[in-house]
């Protein structure tokens, strides 16, 4: 973002990061700040570990699911890649291997299909499960 | 339960949820569907499918579609999921099946891109069946029959070596081409009634009568002369096999000669390598299609256009290269076809002490229609894989067998990206380059990298079509000492100028040393199968089988368990370690030959100052990859058979997985748990056998990519103790279909 700006004086306005995501993304930058650049990834077989997070950002994201997203949209937008590496990294992790009412429990959503819709989804999807 | 006020995983921007999706499976996203009304709008959106189906499926055939829907992905994860769990839509076995056709390797075939099984139901009577058709819609097949295409010639037997029915023709396919090559065979005594002028012994007369028949003027093809007939011969015919024209005769032509050992087959030409005792290898380009009269493409001898000397590039060409003569014997050799038509590839690992594999790029021959002549043969890159030295004469801490070169299964245009992996760093070639991989397999244990029972079975290198900036020089020249046909000045007089150094003074360092990939594994598989981790949660299927066919990874190996043969099989999938392996510049070649450490990737590799002329001793560094993975099959169950229609499935209880993940989450392991035979009857689910190489007589073919079906020979079945056959059961080819 600076490179983007170029060379100011003034502060630079962060509308789109609230005070808490901010502290929580500056938190975030202080503890990573000795970390070697990570190395591009570049070809298929690169495909994420959704297990590699370390233990102390494991702890840094337990967090209620509307600030883990906020981190992510706050490390897209000022395009913290590691960050918004391991903010992806763990909602698949809250994701990966859960049935649909379990990732509803893990991110409080609702169920608002009717019985019927369900039941039809259910046997349009039959096929897919894992028997 | 409170709704969630902030953003979700479906509100966030669409690239962030595409970052979460990498994380995660195909099922994790069939889940996501079931949540809310919500994710089931996001997650069945064309858009999300599209980045879904390339990211989980990225080799499956509807991605070649430039636009993929919702239902191209459900297709694709139907098959895999019914592929993993071993629910096969249907299963078909051919009974009538040429005997012995289960016994080659070439017996029959599959072409996954075709979509298409070859395969001989009697002798001389070959199937073309579609397999992406109907079940059972025989109308789908091609049915060629040699004799009335090619006349009695092909069916002619060889009175010394007696073929059973399925071994008599050999056939190899490749790009929408079908080679046919007959049993070689003479005819000692005249015939009779037909073709006088041949039987008078006039070459000329043959050939004209050839050319008739060829040409279709004929209805019967010609006799050649008795001095031609006194010597073996084979006839040689190609078939299409595309879509648009399939089982329609191309080209023939004879061949004087007994025996064929391989072929290096394309649109373009065929490569045949000849007799075991001569050993030649005969090439011929084939006439170009659409530059010259129908009838010329429909049916052409090369024969014929070579006595009479028809010219240009409809007339073909056919040059010889006299391997025995030329190449260091007794080599290991493989020959690979190119996908333009432009070169071959040519491989070779010399006898003794001067084990180097070598590849030589070898330029096809090319029309100048400007002086109507054919160039000549000519080689544009030789390759010395000089990655593990030079094997000793005596085991001098090694220990070594018989290792042998072979190239990959059809050279592709490798059009993805490689690994980053590698001593540059960077990609070596243009994602359209031709490019091949050579393969040297058997067994040698390197002190230092292979552990006590352990050994590297494989060494692969990729090798691209790029000329090298100067001639290399014939392969005499070479064996004699000189490397390139002209060298420059500069360069004979020691200066730091490379031969392989381009016209802008650049070296590309992964062409001249190609990266050299070691795969070990040990001795006692059975024993190393109980040592290694079942895949991972983490790591999917469908991704790893993905890059074993994208050719970063080794072909998977199905180890059969002997303890329960028929129950449990496993495939081992290796995991490129991050290591690298690089030669130390300390060791002496000598002394410590083969000896080599694991550094870090990321570490310089310093390549000889001036490649072509200080690099005696240099040996470029390598990636190794071990076995890590074993996923286990189940097999041998019984399954029932019904006509296009899904198998039923198995009760929650009695769950059994085909392609579980043994010992973890993902565990169903049931054995007892056979499908109630339908009225369709019941087959056995086959062992897979090997995929790397056929063994114990079992060949298999299965379409990894789209996971469409599996096609499975299996050999006449020997009666058991206390069974009761009333007639015994011939060769058979099995069809187990997932879509």
């Amino acid at each position: 973002m600076l490179e983007d700006v170029g060379e100011v004086t003034e502060a630079i306005p962060i509308p789109n990061v609230n005070e808490n995501v901010l502290k929580k993304v500056i938190e975030w930058c202080e503890h990573h700040k000795g970390d070697p650049p990570a190395q591009a990834d570049d070809d298929s077989d690169s495909r994420k570990k959704s297990s590699d997070i370390d233990e102390w950002d494991q702890k840094f994201m337990q967090v209620d699911q509307e600030m883990l997203f906020e981190i992510i949209l706050a490390a897209n937008y000022l395009d913290i890649k590691p960050l918004l590496d391991v903010g992806c990294k763990t909602v698949a992790n809250m994701i990966k291997g859960k049935s649909p009412e379990e990732i509803r429990k893990t991110f409080n959503i609702q169920n608002d299909f009717t019985p019927d819709e369900e039941e039809q989804i259910r046997r349009e999807n039959e096929w897919a499960e894992d028997r | 339960m409170p709704a969630p006020n902030g953003p979700t995983l479906v509100t966030i921007p669409p690239e962030l949820c595409r970052y979460v999706l990498e994380s995660l499976s195909s099922r994790d996203v069939i889940a996501l569907r079931l949540v809310s009304r919500a994710f089931y709008s996001y997650f069945t959106s064309d858009e999300v499918c599209h980045y879904a189906h390339k990211l989980y499926f990225p080799l499956s055939s509807e991605c070649s579609e430039k636009q993929r829907t919702r239902r191209d992905f459900d297709a694709a994860y139907f098959r895999s999921m019914n592929w993993k769990q071993g629910r096969p839509s249907h299963v078909e076995v051919i009974e009538k099946v040429a005997r012995a056709s289960t016994s080659l390797t070439n017996g029959f075939l599959v072409d996954s891109n075709q979509n298409l099984l070859i395969y001989q139901r009697s002798r001389g009577v070959i199937v073309l069946k579609d397999l992406s058709c109907p079940v059972d819609d025989a109308a789908a097949d091609t049915i060629i029959t040699l004799s009335d295409e090619l006349g009695e010639c092909v069916m002619k037997r060889s009175e010394s070596i007696l073929l059973r029915d399925g071994e008599s023709i050999r056939m190899s396919t490749n790009r929408g081409i079908l080679l046919v090559i007959g049993e070689a065979h003479v005819h000692p005594q005249p015939q009779e009634g037909r073709n006088l002028q041949a039987a008078a012994g006039e070459g000329s007369g043959f050939f004209s009568s050839w050319l008739n028949w060829a040409w279709g003027t004929s209805s019967s093809p010609p006799l050649p002369p008795r001095t031609f007939f006194q010597h073996p011969h084979s006839l040689c015919a190609v078939f299409s096999t595309k879509l648009q024209d399939r089982g329609k005769l191309l080209h023939t032509w004879l061949e004087r000669d007994s025996f064929i050992i391989e072929t290096a087959l394309n649109e373009f030409y065929a490569i045949t390598e000849f007799d075991l005792v001569e050993q030649r290898l005969e090439g011929y380009i084939f006439p170009k299609a659409g530059k010259s009269s129908s009838k010329l493409n429909k049916r052409f001898s090369f024969s014929s256009a070579i006595s009479q000397q028809t010219g240009g590039a409809e007339a073909g060409h056919h040059f010889t290269i006299r391997k025995k003569a030329l190449y260091p014997q007794p080599s290991s050799f493989s020959i690979a076809p190119d996908t333009r038509g432009k070169v071959f590839y040519l491989g070779f690992l010399p006898p003794s002490t001067d084990r180097r594999p070598v590849v030589e790029v070898h330029a096809v021959p090319q029309f100048n229609p400007v002086d109507g002549t054919w160039s000549e043969c000519s080689v544009i890159k030789r390759v010395v894989l000089r990655s593990l030295g030079l094997f000793p004469g005596t085991t001098n801490g090694l220990t070594r067998s018989s290792f042998w070169v072979d190239f990959d299964d059809g050279t592709t245009v490798r059009n993805i990206k490689r690994s980053r992996v590698g001593p540059s760093g960077k990609f070596a070639w243009h994602p359209d380059e031709d490019v091949v991989r050579l393969r040297m397999k058997g067994d040698l244990g390197i002190p230092g990298i292979t552990e006590e029972g352990e050994s590297v079975n494989m060494v692969t290198w990729i090798i691209t079509a790029r000329p090298s900036p100067i001639q290399p020089s014939t392969i005499s020249a070479w064996r004699s000492g000189r490397d390139w046909a002209v060298v420059p000045d500069n360069i004979i007089h020691g200066s730091n100028a490379s031969p392989y150094a381009n016209e802008n003074g650049e070296i590309d360092y992964e062409d001249v040393y190609p990266t050299p990939t070691y795969y070990t594994r040990p001795r006692d598989l059975h024993k190393f199968i109980n040592q290694l981790e079942p895949l991972p949660l983490d790591v999917e299927l469908d991704t790893l089988e993905g890059a074993n066919e994208s050719g970063n990874y080794p072909p998977y190996l199905w180890v059969k368990n002997q303890e329960k043969v028929n129950k449990r099989v496993y495939a081992l999938f290796s995991k490129m370690s991050p290591g690298m392996l690089a030669s130390s510049p300390e060791v002496n070649a000598s002394e410590g030959h083969g000896k080599m450490f694991v550094e870090d990737p990321s570490k310089h590799i310093a390549y000889p100052s001036v490649p072509g002329v200080n690099d005696g001793d240099f040996r470029p560094p390598g990636m190794l990859m071990k076995t890590k993975y074993k996923v286990e099959l189940e097999v041998g169950r019984k399954i029932a058979v019904r006509d296009a229609q899904p198998v039923k499935q198995v009760s929650k209880k009695g769950k059994s997985r085909f392609l579980g993940r043994a010992k973890d989450d993902h565990v169903h392991a049931s054995t007892d748990d056979s499908l109630t035979p339908s009225e369709g009857g019941v087959v056995e689910l086959p062992v897979p056998g090997f995929n790397e190489a056929p063994r114990d007589r079992v060949l298999t073919r299965m379409d990894k990519m789209n996971k469409k079906f599996w096609v499975y020979g299996k050999e006449p079945e020997l009666r058991r103790k206390g069974e009761v056959l009333e007639e015994s059961i011939g060769d058979r080819i099995v069809i187990v279909r997932f879509d």
